[in-house]
């Protein structure tokens, strides 16, 4: 048994000593010639020399933070100029202020989970993330959300290229970075060259009220929200029911980049680009500028806009009142106004009628001032359009803080309660376009509201 | 049994030995990107932090963005570059040279100081609206949030951004000596909602800030930021204004805030106080009440009111007299209604606020009384009154002596405790050809 033993052993130690010298890796074989941290070095120096070797740069930022409350924000731009030092200068179509005064701070690249851009001191880029509201000013209206943005992007595609794409690395914003040339950074950085085409879109929109074009047998309109930083495309489809896309927007010199194209029977675009000359916006379709016209009369009804193109109308509580609003509507909204003051010590800002198209629900917003704190009180319709294209409410709730002055809104609400329906109607005061809601069941009972 | 457990032991010493055989193994290998720290084309400001800060003491201080410093799931912004050296230098001058001052050299703070200090620009909120203002880390580091908002001329921020450095270097302290045990049960009451509790009722509690109710941590690191910023006499005016019963536990922990630095760390914590207060001082620019107090100026509006006793107790009697009145009649109008305090707000360049701050059964109200004014040419302010909020108008009738008092006036106005002289900086408001109708108010 002894020697069966030992020769058992002996097996073993030939076996395992066989099995682990297999093992053996004298001469690993590597995918890559280089280590990953060579590699990873080498594409930081890269971009690092791409960037700031650049004469500058356009970057598109498109915001994503504040989906998940469910709004949705447009597009950014920033013109940056990248120095090897790791200084960088910007303007940006934010706000106005930002557009003609290049501010300086700092950047770097750094290997985080991807290899990522840093604006890693204050600058324009830093505002739209800043979370104190009085900073950022966010469609939130609370502190701790900014409009969303990202100032730190990982590189989505490392190799060097004049197109480079990115996304945030705190709310994955999307973001694309495309080369500029030596003149188009001089006409921003020194000429006022992004302040001129926001001005530019700004006074095309307010003079134009129903832009469209045509694709293929269809009239498409379009407007823009320069609240949001949306563009929105809208036509008929087959069955005669308003289609729109939302899509975002931001200026760069030579127009307005939008964040996609918009594509329609064979036509697809994602520049408007702005004729100073014609004063008009273009886009390119088969090589020729097909123009973004101006019709004298609405192209499509209000009641089919409003949700999809015109998403509030808007009714400031402070005087002078807008031209076509009823008398008994302004002694009804008085009435709210001094019962908020007098009860609550409540100053009414601003009443607005938000429609969302897709929820079919429109919701009255107060929006009130109380020892300098904003609130609003919201009280909730659904909707739905007749047969005669009328807009017909139920009331299916309010939050707590109309909840609490229910009986102080009624003069207004109680018009909306129940089966109640209106018609919508476009109404011009002079160059401002207007939107007018009439009571059918109490004819005296209508108003106006900016679009 | 024996031979083959030992065959067993040869196999597998002799086939571990054997695998670990890579004769392929390349030791210098280039480190991943950032491992040793980032780097980048240093400038001014890093020159300055070396220079300030790492070298004399071992602090390092990052001021670029890293998210790995701060919470992942908060939006927060970088600083603004210009404020960087301006806040660091206040910090220095009034939290760092202090210690070194009263320990003899600067080994207390090469010790004790957290290693790293973060600066972010903006506030860090929280989901109940509150804001985060500072946080220390394991003694190693302090975040500083709301840097953007740094400026070393208006006294206030300033106090508020020391508050803060003093509140987390506290915190080390104690983590690393624990304060006395008994100093816990001093008081009861702790809560985490802290930040619905009020100055005046916090106080009344035994507690000398809000934020102080949050734990007998946190109330043991308030207790010492708020005497080392606000100062021995500010401290002393809180006291005054708590409760019997509240004041003798405020005392209790001041004494043992000032017997824990004595015994713990050798430290005499009043003549600290004072170099505190000192460093606070010498931070003011000299400047005349007008180049500072206006519309869109440093400071927009001036406050009377009970919780600054010095204002209350040296304004004129005419002005006391008037105040007095209007503090009857409201309670006579309803005797659960208490005027606290009042402010003259500049809201444009030519209107103005008289806010009465009125308190009912914990809430308090503003009724507010408006005026146009104009600035004479002598510096002087003449208010004409225009109307009333309904709150206001609702009082109106109780009101009269003080709206009077304020329209029927030019007032000057001149520093009676300026910045230099005072962390607390006061303003007279002489209502001229009055002489006991003057008015000290404290500035915001």
């Amino acid at each position: 048994m002894m020697k069966l033993r030992g020769n058992i052993s002996l097996w073993t130690i030939i076996v395992v000593f066989t099995v682990f010298f297999s093992c053996k890796k004298n001469n690993a074989d590597e995918i890559f010639a280089e280590k990953a941290s060579v590699r990873l070095q080498a594409t930081l120096d890269t971009l690092q020399k791409k960037l700031s070797a650049a004469p500058g740069w356009r970057l598109f930022v498109y915001p994503q933070g504040l989906n998940q409350l469910g709004i949705q924000v447009g597009g950014i731009s920033y013109y940056v100029k990248f120095t090897a030092d790791n200084r960088v200068q910007m303007v940006s179509d934010f706000l106005f202020s930002q557009t003609n005064n290049p501010k300086e701070s700092s950047w770097r690249l750094k290997a985080m989970q991807a290899p990522s851009l840093l604006f890693d001191t204050y600058n324009y880029i830093t505002i739209p993330c800043d979370p104190d509201w009085f900073v950022n000013q966010s469609p939130v209206n609370a502190h701790g959300f900014g409009w969303g943005s990202d100032y730190n992007f990982q590189f989505t595609t490392v190799q060097p290229a004049d197109t480079i794409y990115l996304k945030g690395n705190f709310n994955y914003s999307p973001a694309v970075l495309i080369k500029a040339s030596e003149s188009e950074m001089d006409s921003v950085f020194n000429k006022n060259g992004l302040a001129n085409i926001m001005q530019a879109t700004f006074n095309y929109e307010a003079a134009n009220h129903f832009l469209n074009f045509n694709a293929g047998n269809q009239v498409v309109g379009v407007n823009f929200d320069f609240n949001l930083y949306l563009a929105t495309f809208f036509y008929l489809n087959n069955s005669g029911v308003l289609e729109y896309v939302d899509i975002p927007y931001s200026h760069y010199l030579y127009g307005v980049r939008l964040q996609k194209p918009f594509s329609l029977n064979g036509v697809s675009f994602q520049d408007l680009l702005y004729d100073a000359a014609a004063k008009q916006y273009s886009f390119k379709h088969q090589g020729l500028p097909v123009f973004i016209k101006n019709a004298a009369t609405p192209v499509f009804s209000l009641h089919q806009s409003l949700g999809k193109v015109y998403k509030t109308i808007q009714v400031p509580a402070q005087p002078p009142a807008l031209a076509g609003q009823s008398s008994l509507f302004l002694s009804e909204i008085a009435l709210v106004k001094q019962d908020l003051l007098s009860i609550y010590n409540i100053q009414l800002v601003q009443t607005d009628f938000s429609f969302s198209a897709d929820d079919k629900q429109m919701d009255i917003n107060f929006y009130i001032k109380k020892d300098g704190d904003e609130y609003v009180m919201q009280v909730n319709y659904s909707y739905e359009l007749n047969a005669t294209g009328q807009l017909v409410f139920n009331k299916i709730g309010e939050n707590i803080n109309a909840a609490q002055a229910a009986t102080v809104l009624l003069p207004v609400t109680r018009y909306f309660n129940s089966k109640a329906a209106f018609t919508a109607a476009y109404f011009k005061d002079g160059n401002i376009l207007l939107g007018q809601l009439k009571s059918v069941f109490y004819p005296g009972f209508y108003f106006t509201g900016i679009l | 049994m024996k031979l083959l457990f030992k065959y067993i032991i040869y196999v597998l010493v002799i086939a571990v030995l054997a695998a670990c055989n890579r004769n392929t193994d390349d030791l210098d290998q280039p480190l991943p990107p950032g491992l040793g720290g980032d780097t980048w084309a240093k400038g001014s400001i890093d020159y300055w932090i070396y220079d300030s800060l790492i070298k004399p003491y071992n602090i390092t201080t990052k001021y670029k963005w890293d998210p790995w410093e701060v919470a992942l799931d908060k939006a927060l912004t970088p600083p603004r570059e210009e404020m960087v050296i301006p806040a660091l230098q206040a910090l220095k001058k009034i939290w760092i040279e202090p210690y070194n001052e009263v320990t003899g050299n600067s080994l207390f703070i090469k010790n004790y100081a957290p290693k790293e200090i973060v600066l972010i620009g903006s506030p860090q909120f929280n989901s109940n609206g509150t804001a985060v203002l500072g946080q220390a880390e394991g003694a190693n580091k302090i975040v500083l949030f709301v840097i953007n908002y740094f400026n070393k001329t208006n006294m206030m921020q300033l106090r508020q951004m020391l508050h803060t450095i003093q509140h987390e270097f506290a915190h080390i302290l104690h983590q690393n000596k624990l304060y006395p045990v008994a100093y816990k049960s001093l008081s009861t009451g702790y809560t985490n909602t802290w930040f619905n509790i009020s100055n005046t009722e916090s106080l009344n509690k035994g507690f000398i800030t809000p934020y102080a109710m949050a734990s007998p941590d946190e109330d043991f690191v308030e207790m010492i930021a708020t005497m080392l910023i606000e100062g021995a006499e500010r401290f002393n005016e809180l006291l005054a204004l708590a409760s019997p019963a509240a004041r003798e536990v405020l005392l209790k922990k001041q004494a043992m805030v000032i017997e824990y630095y004595s015994t713990v760390w050798n430290i005499n914590f009043i003549e600290l106080q004072t170099k505190v207060q000192n460093a606070l001082k010498s931070m003011a620019v000299t400047q005349s009440v007008n180049q500072v107090f206006g519309f869109d100026k440093e400071y927009t509006s001036l406050t009377y009111s009970s919780y600054y006793s010095k204002p209350f107790n040296l304004s004129g009697t005419f002005f006391k007299q008037q105040y007095a009145q209007v503090q009857q009649n409201i309670t006579n109008y309803n005797n659960t209604l208490q005027l606290d305090s009042l402010s003259m707000v500049l809201t444009t360049a030519s209107q103005a606020g008289l806010v009465l701050y009125i308190s009912q059964a914990g809430s308090t109200f503003q009724a507010v009384y408006y005026y146009n004014y104009v600035i004479n040419s002598d510096g002087s302010y003449k208010f004409s009154y225009t109307g009333s909020n309904p709150n206001g108008t609702l009082l109106v009738s109780t009101v009269t002596p003080l709206v009077n008092y304020f329209g029927s006036y030019n007032f000057s106005l001149s520093w009676l405790d300026t910045p230099e002289a005072s962390i607390q900086p006061k303003i007279l408001m002489d209502s001229q050809n009055l002489p006991d109708g003057k008015l000290v108010t404290h500035v915001q």
